[in-house]
């Protein structure tokens, strides 16, 4: 299972972009998916949870866009959507589209973050 | 206090695959062609591969292998036997390798990529994990061996995708498995149109010179388009 591993890389990703705010608390991680990553969802927001632990994003949620497979059929001109198991076949017209232009997606849209400091000033009883 | 939102917009193994990347631009300026080797368990790459590098030896190419493991030292020792430079990757329970195992163990190997025609690199038996995780390989190969079901590209779709050339091993077993090809061949051109594939067996050599034919013809295309950009 290597949704341990994504888990991990998610965080260091997240940490790095947010290295020069150290004030930020993350409390949603905005993530898209796509069919054909080969990441399990389900996994993936188990080992989240665990792996978030005593960091910043620590109960953090996991919010998983799954993003459908996208091609170009060059046959029909349309932009199609294949589904399984015929990953590179029109579903319009049968026609193979050699090129995946989506699915394969392990993509970190955004964060939801708020300022340590504020929400420590909510929580306090307001004198 | 409501949440702000920050866009990111950057890929979860960013990270890897700018590694894989470098590595990719160091085995194309010193002329190595590597391969990334995926399949289940069992299915027969270090057997295979055992036969490839020995073949390859023979034949005056220069060639060495990483091979990955969860926990043992195993199949670096068969694939020693060839006579061929070999390092042991145990990956200590990861299901996978990524780049930069690759890239350290390369680093501590003390071999010199100028020496090196080709590199194998024998990734960790898993047709699922393996597929997010580029490794800077020229080709990635899958194998499916004769005796694990025709629809494992079915059930596999990440990685056959990803795959640029397929081997059906233990092709020697074929009739006494009742291996059905036609479905075989069906699924593969299902899961990635135009796939190449191999019939080999480690066991009788059958499809190895063609399979090692067809290698050397990549690696020359390879360092053709290198010379021309
Ligand atoms: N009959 C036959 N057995 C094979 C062949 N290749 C591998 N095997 C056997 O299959 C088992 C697993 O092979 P191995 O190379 O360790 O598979 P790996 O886990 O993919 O590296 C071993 O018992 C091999 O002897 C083959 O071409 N023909
Ligand atoms: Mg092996
Ligand atoms: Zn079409």
């Amino acid at each position: 299972m290597h949704e341990l591993s994504i888990a991990h890389s998610l965080i260091e990703t997240v940490e790095e972009a947010l290295a020069s705010q150290p004030d930020l608390r993350v409390t949603a991680v905005n993530l898209q998916l796509g069919v054909l990553s080969g990441v399990e969802a389900d996994s993936l927001l188990f080992c989240f949870d665990i792996a978030t632990a005593d960091t910043r994003l620590a109960g953090a949620k996991l919010q998983i866009e799954s993003v459908a497979a996208r091609a170009f059929c060059a046959a029909c001109g349309h932009d199609v959507s294949p589904v399984a198991p015929h990953w590179y076949r029109c579903p319009e017209c049968g026609a193979v589209c050699a090129q995946l232009s989506a699915g394969r997606d392990l993509q970190i849209a955004s964060v939801e973050v708020v300022e340590n400091n504020e929400e420590r000033a909510n929580e306090a009883p307001s004198a | 206090m409501k949440p702000r939102l920050l866009e990111i917009r950057k890929g979860v193994l960013e990270k890897n695959d700018l590694l894989a990347e470098g590595l990719r631009a160091r085995f194309q300026a010193a002329g190595v062609f590597t391969l990334n080797w995926v399949s289940s368990p069992g299915t027969g790459k270090t057997a295979l591969l055992e036969a490839t590098l020995k073949q390859m030896r023979e034949q005056g190419q220069r060639v060495a292998a990483l091979v990955g493991d969860l926990a043992t030292e195993n199949d670096a020792h068969r694939l020693a036997r060839s006579g061929a430079p070999v390092r042991q990757i145990v990956t200590g329970g990861n299901c996978h390798l990524e780049a930069d195992m690759i890239e350290s163990h390369l680093a501590r190997s003390g071999w010199d990529l100028n020496d090196l025609d080709f590199l194998f690199i024998e990734n960790v038996g898993n047709l699922v994990c393996p597929s997010s995780y580029d490794l800077g390989e020229d080709l990635r190969v899958v194998l499916l061996s004769v005796t694990e079901g025709e629809d494992k590209p079915l059930k596999y779709p990440s990685m056959f995708n990803s795959s640029d050339v397929a081997m059906i091993t233990k092709i020697d077993l074929a009739e006494a498995v009742e291996f059905d090809r036609a479905a075989a061949y069906a699924n593969l051109e299902t899961m990635r149109p135009g796939l190449r594939v191999f019939e080999t067996s480690a066991k009788t050599g059958r499809g190895l010179t063609e399979w090692i034919a067809f290698l050397a013809e990549q690696r020359a295309a390879r360092l053709a388009s290198r010379s021309q950009g």
